[in-house]
């Protein structure tokens, strides 16, 4: 089940990822685009049908779950099937990383 | 009010798009679709810079509605699932899709459709075969034949069209 999830997501695109990310904390897909061009200093905004679109998709697959409404919005966050995707995904960019890092600065 | 008729398919919908924001640009504003979206009603407004989208859901949840509104965007209701989204912008231009997963998505959900549809009129065209041996006299036969046949060359433009612009997106993706 999970080997399916990582065959299924991993690499991550971008959008995914910090759409991931974001509900460490309990957020709507409005607060999703505004704290994702806050952590990516404006690099990043996110269109809504885009959230809207990878919200759906992770609710299936079952990395996030509803945790209720906050001004009529519904809120999602992240179960643990989502936390150990990330964790699967930040292991491998950290190995991106370091490769890139030991290979270029070793010239 | 203006009136103008515009065929347009739904893999081609950047046209349309385009189209209606300048449209806009030039001082029309869109206010509503007509016979499923290929009759559009315009008015006259102040040259204005904003984006059109049109997107496809099979269903409209109040979580699309919801977000969608909250980004800024006004929805506009085209017909079978089909909504015209317009957002008004100074600089950086907006974008409703901003990758291609959702869009795939979206479009794989449209292909599911088409191919039901095409199912659907492959078992219609047994039927008709099976009559055509019955009865083969019948008159009616040649001219449900010949709207069979278009059909079925409309689904499978659609299809091929559809299953193309996936790819194209796909190897966008990589």
């Amino acid at each position: 089940m999970k080997e399916q999830l990582k065959k299924s997501y991993l690499p991550m695109s971008e959008s995914a990822y910090y759409i991931l990310l974001s509900l460490k904390k309990p957020r709507h897909g409005y607060g999703i685009i505004l704290y994702v061009k806050e952590i990516t200093k404006n690099r990043i905004t996110l269109g809504a049908g885009t959230i809207y679109g990878t919200l759906t998709k992770f609710e299936k697959d079952n990395l996030i779950v509803s945790a209720g409404e906050e001004d009529r919005r519904k809120l999602y966050k992240l179960t643990d099937d989502g936390v150990w995707l990330l964790e699967e995904e930040l292991r491998r960019i950290d190995e991106l990383c370091k490769n890139g890092h030991s290979i270029l600065e070793g010239l | 009010m203006i009136r103008i008729f515009k065929w347009w398919w739904a893999w081609n919908y950047e046209k349309i798009e385009s189209w209606l924001e300048s449209m806009e640009n030039s001082g029309l504003r869109l206010v509503k679709t007509k016979f499923k979206g290929v009759v559009f009603y315009f008015e006259n407004c102040t040259p204005t810079k904003a984006r059109y989208c049109i997107d496809y859901q099979d269903k409209l949840t109040p979580e699309y509605i919801s977000i969608i509104n909250d980004a800024g965007w006004k929805i506009n209701q085209i017909g079978m699932g089909w909504y015209v989204l317009r957002k008004q912008y100074e600089d950086e231009r907006p974008e409703l899709y901003t990758d291609f997963d959702a869009l795939i998505a979206r479009n794989k959900k449209l292909l599911r459709i088409m191919i039901g549809g095409l199912l659907l009129e492959f078992i219609f065209l047994g039927k008709l075969i099976y009559s055509a041996i019955k009865f083969p006299s019948n008159d009616i036969i040649a001219q449900v034949g010949f709207l069979t046949a278009f059909v079925l060359a409309f689904f499978t433009f659609s299809i091929t069209n559809l299953s193309l612009q996936i790819h194209k997106f796909k190897n966008k993706n990589i």
